[in-house]
């Protein structure tokens, strides 16, 4: 029997929504309306936790650290317009995100790519779909053609690849790829993802490989 | 308090004295000889000297020794000295009184100074004292004015903007001197070193303030140039530090104004957002229900809720967070949720390969552009294209359908909310709310971006430009 995946919402009606979702995608269901109860289903040992960050007793965003301390990977469940909320919910310790309405089976796939970092391959992805990359010989392919990068596109694709599909803020990248002097410089980043895509979409201008989230950051198409 | 002090009666005392010891010693009375008489006249050169000063004291010396020598020095009543021995006594007698008479000077001189200086610094520390208790600039500049007031007599404030328009109501001369105690951040007027004819002394509070402190010259200020100064300078620094409480404070305010805004729309959302979710997937596990059009219909009514929240927060007057901009990603996400609506009209995206980054705030971007395209998907009867230009400034990106177009006399109204379509009336039948183009130039305006209606674009339909200006590109740092 695999690990349960714990639900923290007070809508009932979300909970029972994400139940039919989970359970159609074959996962064991643990439930939490509260912040405490949450903490209490620990116990039982989920292996992901899907976290609307308003609660009625405990800040979801005080949930986020204790689960990530617990070694729990959090999708965070979000109805803001504003994106500060999602990108400090990131910083904080969670995975990854969904802005409601969400659709079912998009909460699998990101379920999917959470799971698959929690596994035991995970850590370091070394490809993603066509892409893969060489660390040791700096080399990155394309459905196995090399691609031509300069070194700061080899480190920008190798953050993505790493990323495995979830969501990368764009501080989180730039101080990987740039440097912590640089968190703050976006159209850095905005200006190499344009020189990627020319490189590796097949249609730049409508880009199916690196996906923007807007104000928060950039991730890979799931495979 | 050792001033005022009245030289003339200490002169009249002191040579008085010196009459009854001469009228004492001449007259041998006491068994007084010519030695004590002489050093008891020193006394009342030392009194005279250190009640005045040293030119004083040194008159009286000269004075009494003359006296000396007219009454007692042999021979008596005439101001010739006999005998070596005499000539001696006069000039050491003559010596003594003019030296001493100068150390006595010098000590009252010192005293005074010393007089001065604790006065100086007790007016500095009342004034202190009193500017400390102060809660506001305005209470502040009330509190030092009524102190000065209480001690020079004329105390006034004039702004820079008084002397500009010359409503401070000062004479030529004074006006000129206030204007450039505060542009020089000097001491001008009334007998200091700039404009020294002026009524009014000026004072400035320190550099970068725009107000001068003027005192009346009715009433002797203290002479002590510094003390004025320095009063000047601590209350500059006290407006200055009151400034900035008062700043941090509506600071303080206006955050928490907006962290109450921003929790009561993310409330908002939230609420609208919830149940919406339960809809969608509900809808879409609902047999049939992908051809019924209800998917369509809870899309619409989706855009509708985020469209009235982007309103909502437009109108909580929160500040947007720019940031650079790529439009490739912008337009990525509209045709993501247009697409369903478009049926049969084709959506033709024409970019340049370099196209400058754009600033604005990049979820709000997607909105307002999603706006304006449902819009003309509306209206389109077979095509809607989108197609970017751009100088050093601006990107223009021009949103054109080829449907019956706006008549000239609609141009502005179908900005206007709850105007849609040809004739301007709100057309329920084509599922526009009318809200859609007002939301749009409202989010252009906040973002500092235009949106209009193109006038020079050729196109037979309808054709939107939407201005945004561009975000500065870096090289990147090896």
């Amino acid at each position: 029997m695999s690990r349960p995946i714990l639900i923290v919402d007070d809508e009932a009606a979300i909970r029972r929504l994400l139940i039919a979702v989970l359970r159609r995608g074959g996962h064991g269901v643990l439930e939490a309306s509260t912040g405490r109860e949450a903490l209490q289903a620990l116990q039982q040992r989920p292996i992901a936790a899907i976290v609307d960050l308003r609660l009625p007793d405990l800040d979801g965003m005080e949930l986020i650290p204790r689960l990530a301390a617990a070694d729990i990977p959090v999708l965070v469940l979000s109805a803001e317009l504003d994106t500060a909320e999602k990108v400090a919910a990131l910083d904080l310790g969670a995975e990854d995100y969904l802005t409601k309405p969400f659709d079912g089976d998009e909460l699998l796939a990101r379920l999917r790519v959470l799971l698959r970092r929690a596994g035991p391959a995970a850590g370091g992805a070394t490809s993603h779909g066509p892409l893969a990359i060489d660390t040791a010989h700096h080399r990155a392919t394309l459905d196995g053609a090399p691609i031509a990068l300069t070194p700061r596109e080899f480190a920008l694709l190798a953050a993505l690849v790493a990323g495995g599909g979830r969501v990368l803020t764009h501080a989180a990248l730039l101080e990987q790829v740039w440097g912590p002097a640089h968190r703050d410089d976006l159209d850095y980043l905005r200006v190499a993802i344009r020189a990627l895509r020319r490189k590796i979409e097949p249609e730049p201008a409508r880009p199916r490989l690196i996906l923007n989230e807007p104000g928060i950051g950039y991730r890979l198409a799931d495979r | 308090m050792p001033l005022p002090r009245l030289p003339l009666l200490d002169l009249v005392l002191a040579l008085a004295a010196a009459g009854l010891i001469l009228a004492a010693g001449s007259t041998g009375l006491m068994g007084l000889g010519l030695t004590a008489t002489a050093l008891l006249l020193t006394l009342p050169v030392l009194w005279a000297a250190s009640r005045s000063n040293a030119t004083i004291g040194a008159g009286v010396a000269l004075a009494i020794s003359v006296a000396f020598n007219f009454f007692l020095l042999p021979p008596r009543h005439s101001f010739r000295i006999d005998g070596a021995t005499h000539v001696v006594t006069f000039l050491v007698f003559l010596a003594v009184a003019l030296v001493a008479g100068g150390f006595a000077a010098g000590l009252r001189a010192r005293q005074d100074e010393a007089d001065r200086r604790a006065e100086g610094s007790q007016l500095e520390n009342d004034f202190l004292s009193e500017i400390a208790l102060a809660t506001s600039r305005a209470d502040l500049d009330a509190r030092a004015l009524a102190f000065l007031q209480q001690r020079f007599g004329d105390a006034r404030l004039f702004s820079q903007a008084e002397l500009e328009t010359q409503t401070s109501g000062l004479a030529p001369l004074d006006a000129a001197a206030a204007a450039w105690a505060i542009a020089h951040d000097a001491v001008t007027g009334h007998a200091s070193e700039v404009m020294p004819g002026a009524d009014f002394r000026f004072l400035s509070f320190g550099r970068g303030s725009a107000d001068v402190l003027a005192l009346a010259t009715t009433r002797p200020l203290p002479p002590d140039t510094t003390l004025l100064q320095r009063i000047a300078g601590h209350w500059g620094h006290a407006r200055d530090h009151l400034d900035t409480l008062a700043e941090r404070q509506r600071r303080q305010e206006a955050e928490a104004r907006d962290r109450t805004r921003r929790a009561l729309l993310a409330a908002l959302g939230h609420d609208f957002r919830t149940p919406l979710t339960v809809l969608k997937e509900g809808l879409a596990r609902l047999p049939g229900a992908a051809d019924s059009g209800l998917p369509g219909e809870v899309e619409r009514l989706r855009r509708l809720g985020e469209n009235l929240l982007a309103s909502a927060r437009l109108d909580a007057g929160l500040p947007l967070a720019l940031e650079p901009v790529d439009l490739v990603d912008t337009i990525a996400e509209v045709r993501g949720f247009v697409e369903q609506q478009a049926g049969s009209i084709v959506l033709d995206v024409q970019l340049p390969e370099t196209l400058p980054l754009v600033r604005a705030e990049p979820v709000m971007l997607i909105h307002l552009l999603g706006n304006v395209v449902e819009n003309a998907l509306r209206h389109a009867r077979s095509r809607v294209s989108l197609a970017a230009t751009h100088d050093a400034q601006h990107v223009d990106l021009r949103i054109a359908d080829d449907g019956p177009g706006v008549p000239e006399t609609q141009a502005e109204a179908i900005f206007e909310p709850f105007v849609s379509g040809a004739d301007g009336s709100a057309r329920r039948a084509t599922s526009g709310s009318g809200l859609g183009l007002a939301i749009a130039r409202d989010l252009a305006l906040a973002m500092g971006a235009e949106l209009t209606l193109a006038r020079d674009g050729g196109a037979d339909g309808a054709e939107f430009r939407l201005r945004l200006p561009i975000a500065p590109e870096r090289d990147d740092p090896p």
